[in-house]
């Protein structure tokens, strides 16, 4: 009860009833006695002016009127309209209408006021000179049609009142409806927006002005929030995107610099042991035992110095010296033909390499490395024997509105690198650490964790970054970016590139 | 508490004495409304047209002299039967009439006096003034004269 009264049409109701309930009895009470006085007063005004003209007609005879004339008057008076009792006393006589009784004159009792005296008759006395005599002409008529007549015209006047309200009402509701729907319509679309659905325009069905004026702001309002929102969904991914580069680069670069420190030593370490390994083994006898188990030793230091080597390609202390522009599209040809040459003939190798000059400013050995890692960890993910892998190399020039690659530092044009196979795929958390240096999640001996690390390290020390896309089952896609440099510049015109 | 007197009989108590103070009702016969003038007024008779006349403001003769009518306030019961027996009519029309008259003649409108005893002072004053009074209100007064009986109850 008490929420309906707190809606509009509700509101509406109850202000129009609660008026009505003061207002209409009001008006019926003032109407109503304003009408009953008219009609009294009428009645009464007819009374007394016909009883005076009875009256002066009685007085104003040139010889005063017989008896039976008198009587005859009388006669006349009650037989006329609404006529009941009707006498002229005079001091030694009383000429009474023969239609009226003794009885009647018993109840003669007069009135100065309509509907007093409970008789329903309205008696009045009017002094007449008859000759020298003063007498009374004493008069009743019945206030029954007038006092009818009354209750007619309340009864009217009450039916209009109540059609009066009932219309009241139903304006009322009509008006609550006309009102609250175009409401509660932007009620609905603005918990819709609230909701976050922003699809619905606000648009009131009115022609209510504060209404549509309403609607109108509203749908202002909705029209920036949706702005606002795109703006802000797009600007948090951006961020989320670079936070999470920047967490991840942070990351690989601690343990580059850790790696590269160890290498570092390592190598130093070596250094003697190969030298005086050497020496020993030009010492010692050809198929000597001794030389035999030297030989050994020398295979593992080289082995060691190549993993050495490895860990600096990938904590980048290995760069500067040879770098100079190279032909990517030639490299990869290169790299992808060997690669061909030395996996088995079931796999599907699809090669797509642009028209288009791709020179690049770096290290033919490392971009070499860098496509054969990667074809190599493709081959490893495929299982069977129906594996397929795509390597394209395309060019771009970059989208001058895109932030996002502005912040990656990326030249006007790059080329890009994919390697692409159907193999196993990766999940979110492996995808998430394989740039680290010994991440591996082949089994011991198998794999040392260092191919895509070392990748990473030469990309980036040419400028570059590199992005993989994977899912569990569906293969992996690995995509490499390096800034171009136009063909046959100089070198010195280079910019220098970011490390 | 069972002493005291119930408060509706004190009502009618109250009724009856006040009844009794307005209407001036008195041991001896029915009352009478009557038409007074000053002893000594040229004034003798008036007819029942001429009265009314007279009180709707307009100018009338009386044995050679226009009179000077004046309204008795002084009791509401005395006034219905002014409006009743004298004017012919209800107290809204004879307004109303007065009104028009007034406003087609220019003529003055009958005084109104509220008190009794102003109106006998100036039918003392003025032999042309003419009023309406209970007759036991000149009982006592033998400056006075009836001139016309206007209403007797019945
Ligand atoms: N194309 C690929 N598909 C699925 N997993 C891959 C792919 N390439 C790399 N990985 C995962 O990344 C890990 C790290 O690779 P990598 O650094 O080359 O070391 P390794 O090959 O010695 O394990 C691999 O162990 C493997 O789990
Ligand atoms: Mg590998």
């Amino acid at each position: 009860m008490a929420r309906a009264l707190n809606t509009l049409l509700g509101r509406i109701l109850l202000f129009v009833l609660v008026s009505h309930a003061v207002l209409l009895p009001l008006l019926y009470l003032t109407l109503s006695h304003g009408t009953r006085v008219n009609a009294e007063d009428t009645y009464l005004d007819y009374l007394r002016g016909y009883s005076r003209f009875i009256a002066d007609l009685i007085e104003n005879q040139p010889v005063s009127m017989p008896d039976s004339d008198v009587v005859a008057l009388m006669d006349s008076v009650v037989l006329g309209h609404d006529g009941v009792y009707a006498e002229l006393r005079l001091p030694d006589r009383n000429l009474r209408s023969s239609i009226v009784s003794d009885a009647d004159e018993q109840r003669f009792k007069e009135d100065f006021a309509f509907n007093s005296h409970d008789d329903e008759v309205y008696y009045l006395s009017m002094p007449v000179k008859v000759g020298e005599q003063e007498g009374q002409l004493n008069l009743g008529f019945s206030e029954s049609d007038t006092a009818a007549e009354i209750a007619r015209l309340h009864r009217q006047i009450l039916i209009s009142l109540v059609i009066y309200l009932l219309l009241a009402v139903l304006i009322s509701i009509a008006m609550g409806v006309t009102l609250s729907r175009p409401l509660s319509g932007l009620q609905k679309v603005s918990r819709q927006v609230a909701l976050g659905d922003f699809s619905k325009t606000l648009d009131a069905q009115s022609s209510i002005a504060e209404v549509v004026e309403l609607a109108h702001d509203l749908e202002f309002m909705r029209h920036e929030l949706v702005q606002v929102n795109t703006r802000l969904k797009t600007e948090i991914a951006e961020r989320q995107v670079l936070e999470a580069k920047l967490r991840h680069s942070q990351r690989v670069e601690t343990i580059g610099t850790m790696a590269g420190g160890i290498a570092h030593e390592f190598n130093n370490i070596l250094v003697p042991i190969t030298l005086y390994t050497n020496v020993v083994i030009e010492d010692l006898p050809e198929g000597s035992e001794l030389r035999g188990y030297l030989l050994r030793v020398q295979r593992a230091a080289r082995r060691a110095r190549e993993l050495v080597h490895k860990i600096l390609a990938f904590s980048r202390q290995l760069e500067v010296e040879e770098k100079q522009p190279e032909d990517l599209a030639k490299i990869v040809r290169e790299a992808t033909d060997l690669f061909s040459s030395l996996s088995h003939a079931t796999l599907d190798i699809e090669v797509e390499i642009t028209e288009e000059p791709c020179f690049v400013y770096g290290d033919a050995t490392m971009l070499h490395q860098v496509v054969l890692n990667l074809c190599t960890n493709a081959l490893k993910a495929i299982p069977g024997m129906d594996g397929r892998i795509r390597i394209t190399l395309t060019t771009e020039t970059r989208h001058p509105s895109s932030a996002l690659q502005d912040r990656q530092g990326l030249g006007a044009s790059y080329a890009t690198l994919t390697v692409e196979d159907n193999g196993m795929g990766m999940d979110a958390a492996t995808s998430e650490r394989i740039f680290e240096p010994f991440y591996t999640t082949r089994r011991v001996g198998e794999g040392t964790g260092l191919g895509l690390s070392v990748v990473h390290g030469i990309v980036l020390s040419h400028g570059g970054d590199i992005m993989v896309s994977s899912d569990l089952g569906m293969g992996s896609v690995f995509t490499i970016h390096l800034p171009l440099i136009p063909e046959g510049k100089p070198l010195l015109e280079q910019a220098p590139l970011r490390t | 508490m069972e002493r005291c007197i119930p408060l509706s009989t004190m009502r009618i108590n109250l009724f009856f004495i006040l009844l009794f103070a307005v209407t001036g009702v008195t041991a001896e016969g029915s009352r009478e409304v009557v038409l007074v003038v000053a002893n000594e007024s040229p004034i003798v008779a008036v007819s029942s047209l001429e009265l009314r006349k007279l009180y709707l403001g307009l100018p009338v003769a009386l044995q050679g002299n226009f009179a000077r009518p004046l309204r008795n306030h002084s009791d509401e019961q005395l006034q219905e039967i002014f409006f009743q027996s004298a004017m012919a009519m209800s107290e809204a029309a004879y307004e109303r009439q007065l009104l028009s008259l007034t406003l087609r003649f220019g003529r003055l409108q009958p005084e109104v006096r509220h008190s009794v005893e102003d109106l006998k002072d100036i039918l003392r004053e003025d032999d042309k003034a003419i009023t309406y009074m209970w007759r036991s209100d000149i009982a006592e007064e033998d400056d006075l004269r009836v001139v016309k009986l206007l209403w007797l109850e019945h």
